[in-house]
C-alpha cells in the first residue's frame, strides 16, 4: 500500500524539477519541461482533492437543482417560456440517475459522469431562467434562485482553482 | 525525422525536392521556443550559393490549440503580403508533406530579421518609460494600419464572418464565439451559460466601423527591429469587428493605470487611445475596451476547451495542451465570473 500514488508522484516531481529541468538547455525542451512539472503538480493535487471536490460539488448542485425544480413547478404558468415546462422532469432524471451501485467504489470516471449530467441539467435551468427573465425577473424567489446558482458556480470555481492554478508554481512554459 | 523533430537533412531533402535547385545547404535550424499553439522553425539556407532564410509553420503534436485552421492563418498572411501592413511574405502552403517532412501540413514564409523583444521594455526603472511609450506609439501606428485596411477589397469577407453592421459588432462577435464553441463542446459549461446573459445585455452598439482585427497582439506577437515593428505575427485570433477588441488583446503595450512617465508628463491609456484616434480616425472608448476584455475571457474559454480535445481523444498532444485546458481555462472562466456577478 505504501508508498501511495501521491507519495510516488511527489518524489517524481522533486526529481524532475531538481535534476532534469535545469539541465535542459534547448529553449523549447526547457519550456516544455516547465509545463510538464506543473502538470505533474496538477495531477498530484487532483489525486489528493478531486474526489472529495466532485462529491461536494454534486451534493451542492443537487440541492440547487431541487430548489430550481420546486420553483419552476410553481411558476411554469407564469412564464410564456414553454421550455420551462419540461425542466422539472429533466432535473428529476439527472438527480435520480445512478452511475454506480452501492456495492461499488465509485471511480473518478463515474463520479465525473454524474457531475457532467448534473451540470448539463444546470445549464438547461440557467437558460430556461434567462429566457423567462422578462416574465419572472422581478419575482424575489426568482432572484434568490439566480443568486443560489451563482453561489454554486463561485464555490465550484474555488474548488477547481486548487488544481488548476493554486497547485502550479513558477513559470508555466 | 524522428519523433516530430525536424532534422537538417529533412529540410535539405525537402527544399531540394520542392525548389529543385542544384544545391541546398542548411546552415542553421532553430525552433522558436515561444510557440504557443503552433510551432515555428527558422531555417537558414544557401540555395545555389545564395543565402535565403525561411520560416516553416505548422501545428504542434495534438493539432492546434486554437480552433483556427493553419490554412486560414496562411490565407491571412497571403492577403496582407502586398499591403502596407508589415507581415512576413508567404511563399507556399504545403498540403502534401512529402516523405522528407512527414506530419501535418505546414506553410513557408520569408523570414523577417528582428526580435520579439523590445530592448529594456521590461526594465522597471523609470528611465525606461520612454522606451515603453515609444513602443506603445509604434504599436498604435500599426494597429491603425490594420484597422483602416480595406478588408473587403483584400478578400477578408471571403474567409471571415462579417457583422451585419457596425452597431452589431459586439453581439455578432459573442454569437460567433458561442457558435464556434458549440461546434466542439464536449461538456456543459455553466459559468459560460450564466455569463452569456451579461455579455448579451451589455454588448455595446456604438462601434464606429467594422475593421480587420489582428486578435492577439503586442509584446511576444510582433517582430521588432530598431524600435519599429517590421512584421506583425500570430494572426490566429484574427476576425472582423470592432477595433476596440484588439486593444483588449494587447499584451503589455498599453500603459498601466499609473501610466508611464517621460520626465515631464505621464502617459496614460487615454493618451495612447487619443494618439491612435488622431491617426486612424477611430475613437476607442474605455467602455467598449472593457467589454471586449470580458469577450477575451470567452475567447480563452473557447480555445482552452478546444485544447482539451486531443487529450480526451488520448492522442499524443504536447503537455502544453493540458496546461491550456486547465489553468488557462480556469482563468477564462474566472474572467467571465468576475464580469457577470458570479464572483462578488
Amino acid at each position: 500500500m505504501r508508498p501511495r500514488a501521491d507519495e510516488v508522484l511527489n518524489s517524481v516531481i522533486w526529481s524532475f524539477d531538481t535534476y532534469i529541468t535545469p539541465e535542459l538547455e534547448e529553449p523549447f525542451n526547457h519550456s516544455l519541461a516547465l509545463t510538464i512539472g506543473n502538470m505533474l503538480r496538477n495531477v498530484l493535487e487532483r489525486i489528493e482533492s478531486e474526489g472529495q471536490s466532485l462529491f461536494d460539488s454534486n451534493r451542492e448542485l443537487e440541492s440547487v437543482l431541487l430548489t430550481a425544480k420546486n420553483y419552476i413547478n410553481k411558476n411554469t404558468d407564469a412564464s410564456k417560456n414553454n421550455e420551462l415546462k419540461i425542466l422539472p422532469a429533466r432535473i428529476e432524471e439527472a438527480i435520480e440517475k445512478q452511475f454506480w451501485t452501492e456495492e461499488e467504489y465509485p471511480s473518478l470516471e463515474r463520479v465525473t459522469e454524474k457531475a457532467t449530467l448534473l451540470r448539463a441539467s444546470l445549464v438547461e435551468v440557467i437558460e430556461g431562467l434567462q429566457n423567462a427573465k422578462n416574465d419572472l425577473g422581478e419575482d424575489e424567489e426568482y432572484k434568490e434562485l439566480r443568486v443560489q446558482i451563482r453561489h454554486y458556480l463561485k464555490n465550484q470555481l474555488a474548488r477547481e482553482a486548487k488544481w488548476s492554478t493554486e497547485a502550479l508554481q513558477g513559470l508555466r512554459r | 525525422m524522428k519523433d516530430n523533430k525536424i532534422e537538417t537533412s529533412d529540410f535539405e531533402g525537402y527544399l531540394l525536392h520542392k525548389l529543385e535547385p542544384a544545391k541546398v545547404e542548411i546552415e542553421e535550424i532553430t525552433k522558436f521556443e515561444r510557440g504557443f499553439s503552433r510551432e515555428t522553425w527558422f531555417v537558414k539556407t544557401k540555395i545555389n550559393g545564395t543565402t535565403k532564410d525561411y520560416t516553416f509553420r505548422r501545428d504542434i503534436p495534438g493539432g492546434s490549440i486554437q480552433p483556427f485552421p493553419l490554412r486560414l492563418e496562411y490565407d491571412i498572411y497571403d492577403r496582407l503580403s502586398n499591403t502596407t501592413i508589415p507581415v512576413a511574405k508567404t511563399l507556399w502552403y504545403e498540403e502534401n508533406p512529402t516523405e522528407f517532412i512527414p506530419g501535418p501540413d505546414f506553410f513557408v514564409r520569408e523570414k523577417v530579421e528582428g526580435s520579439w523583444i523590445v530592448p529594456n521594455f521590461d526594465n522597471p526603472a523609470v528611465e525606461y518609460d520612454d522606451v515603453r511609450i515609444s513602443a506603445c506609439l509604434e504599436h498604435m501606428r500599426k494597429l491603425a494600419l490594420i484597422h483602416t485596411a480595406d478588408w473587403k477589397s483584400l478578400g477578408f469577407a471571403e474567409i471571415f464572418s462579417v457583422p451585419p453592421n457596425a452597431a452589431s459588432c459586439a453581439t455578432h462577435t459573442v454569437e460567433r464565439l458561442v457558435g464556434e464553441l458549440r461546434n466542439f463542446q464536449v461538456e456543459p459549461l455553466p459559468v459560460v451559460t450564466e455569463a452569456l446573459e451579461w455579455l448579451r445585455e451589455n454588448a455595446p452598439e456604438d462601434s464606429p466601423c467594422i475593421s480587420l482585427l489582428k486578435g492577439t497582439n503586442g509584446i511576444g506577437e510582433e517582430i521588432w527591429q530598431n524600435n519599429e515593428i517590421v512584421a506583425l505575427s500570430d494572426w490566429e485570433e484574427s476576425s472582423l469587428g470592432d477595433p476596440a477588441s484588439d486593444f483588449a488583446h494587447t499584451q503589455e503595450l498599453l500603459p498601466p493605470p499609473t501610466g508611464w512617465s517621460n520626465g515631464t508628463n505621464t502617459f496614460h491609456l487615454k493618451d495612447a487611445l487619443s494618439f491612435y484616434e488622431s491617426i486612424s480616425g477611430i475613437p476607442i472608448t474605455e467602455e467598449r475596451l472593457n467589454f471586449y476584455r470580458v469577450v477575451r475571457s470567452l475567447e480563452s474559454v473557447l480555445f482552452s476547451h478546444h485544447a482539451s480535445l486531443p487529450l480526451i481523444a488520448k492522442e499524443k498532444p504536447l503537455a502544453r495542451f493540458a496546461w491550456v485546458a486547465t489553468e488557462v481555462m480556469h482563468g477564462g472562466e474566472m474572467g467571465l465570473a468576475r464580469a457577470s456577478g458570479i464572483l462578488d
